[in-house]
């Protein structure tokens, strides 16, 4: 299973041009805001369309300029978490973790059955009636992410997970997620600009500069050509930090 | 004292503001998403209603609805109607007159909504119709009221196209505010006086209306972020 894709697109003076090939692993985009990383996500997702390219998610072609492909967001089943988490503010949390199964045609038992063990599996059946508005940063994340996974999705993709969260919370979080992450087993991309956070989560990280994707160099190579270096770790890998070489 | 004109003016009033309700919507949330001349044409255009004096409304109306023109000879040949000068002829200058208030109104709201909503209603799998009425029309729903509310204040208190369109007849095609100013012409003081005060009443309570959609909306809007 796998994420084929080589894309170019044209926004303004800006020209992202992206080729990315990732297997069932968790891969990771680092870059200064700005650089494209996001606009990435959404080219997958179907959100924004490339100029030219094509990108082919398990064998299935989301989007190819030659083929005149471009399925709709709706048909390509990329499942994309947005930084403010994007929960549907007039739903309550259950609500929208049942929006993520309308798709499909099931009874309605069934449809319940789904978004109640997930819901249960992201400890979030006492806060079923509760609104988005009346949520901790966490608990807006699990119901993101819940309403994700029940949405099955082919591919996972996280735009910065963690930059709405206080640090203690982003560390609570960032444990949760790794977890999500292990669990949903398929190709996950990871966005964001905190080297450290994609050196704890990612398996291979490529940077990416004005709209182009360097190289992808498993985290190890990456660790070395980053001129960054490990100052903490006891084998725990969440107590991973990374800092700058000194010159 | 004939209630005539209250029940005219709101039967008027009520129609069309449920026209532009939906033409109000369709038009902001289509021309949100138009390329920026067309947006920039089709806005100034849309807009000129609330800037123009309502008897260059009326008669604009009348040279298109009049039995004499185009439009308004063809419904004559066809249907035998004439558009000009009944009750709900009225329906066709305060439609013009209170859509730019709805489509601006509107607009603005649909402007404020989060678009990563959206993505991600798409994203998990929901339709684009789903994602109008349940996740776009729910969060603009304070702005879309507000809006409905003055249009339809507005409607009531049209008085210009609307006399030149549907004209005064006791009884038929009179409205409050065309009953005021006959009543006035006539020096019946008093009645006009009462109608005065309807009026004021029904517009007062109808902005106190539009005021409390926006301070509720501007809470909603803190306690979300």
């Amino acid at each position: 299973m796998a994420l084929i894709m080589d894309i170019e697109k044209k926004l303004g003076d800006f020209r992202l041009r992206i080729q990315l090939n990732a297997g069932d692993e968790v891969l990771g985009l680092c870059g200064n805001s700005g650089c494209g990383k996001s606009l990435t996500l959404k080219c997958i997702a179907g959100i924004e369309k490339p100029d030219r390219g094509s990108i082919v998610l398990n064998g299935v072609t989301l989007f190819d300029s030659e083929k005149h492909i471009n399925l709709s967001p709706q048909q390509r089943r990329t499942g994309l978490m947005f930084q403010n988490y994007a929960l549907f503010p007039n739903m309550t949390v259950y609500q929208n973790i049942r929006a993520g199964t309308l798709r499909d045609k099931q009874s309605e038992k069934e449809r319940n059955d789904r978004v109640d063990a997930i819901m249960e599996s992201f400890g979030l059946s006492s806060l079923a009636s509760h609104y988005p508005g009346q949520l901790s940063g966490g608990q807006q994340q699990r119901t993101a992410l819940a309403r994700i996974l029940v949405s099955e999705p082919q591919i996972l993709m996280l735009d910065e997970p963690f930059s709405a969260l206080d640090s203690e919370l982003k560390f609570r979080m960032e444990k949760e997620v790794r977890e999500v992450i292990r669990r949903f087993g398929k190709t996950t991309v990871l966005v964001s600009h905190d080297r450290g956070e994609a050196y704890r989560l990612c398996d291979r990280i490529a940077m990416v500069h004005d709209g182009a994707a360097e190289e992808i160099l498993s985290k190890e190579e990456w660790l070395l050509k980053s001129n960054s270096v490990i100052i903490t770790t006891d084998s725990i890998p969440q107590n991973v930090i990374l800092v700058p070489k000194e010159s | 004292m004939d209630l005539f004109p209250l029940y005219n003016s709101l039967r008027i009033a009520l129609i069309s503001t449920f026209i532009i309700f939906f033409l109000g919507i369709f038009a902001a949330y289509y021309i949100a998403k138009a390329p920026r001349v067309l947006k920039g044409v089709l806005d100034v255009i849309l807009t000129l209603p609330l800037v123009l004096p309502p008897t260059v409304v009326g008669y604009l109306l009348l040279r298109v609805l009049g039995p004499k023109r185009v439009v308004g000879k063809w419904f004559l040949a066809m249907f035998g109607i004439k558009l000009t000068m009944t009750w709900w002829s009225a329906i066709f200058a305060t439609t013009v007159v209170i859509f730019p208030l709805m489509y601006r109104t509107a607009r603005g709201a649909f402007e404020a909504f989060d678009k990563t909503l959206a993505y991600s209603a798409q994203s998990i799998g929901l339709s684009n119709t789903y994602i109008f009425w349940r996740i776009r029309m729910p969060y603009c729903k304070q702005g879309i009221m507000a809006g409905t509310v003055l249009a339809f204040a507005r409607a009531l208190g049209e008085y210009g196209a609307t006399s030149m369109i549907a004209g005064y007849t006791p009884g038929r095609t009179a409205t409050i505010s065309t009953t005021v100013y006959q009543l006035w012409r006539t020096n019946d003081d008093s009645m006009a006086f009462r109608w005065v005060m309807v009026n004021m009443a029904i517009s007062f309570v109808v902005l106190l209306a539009v005021n409390m959609l926006e301070k509720k909306e501007g809470k909603q809007r803190k306690g979300a972020a």
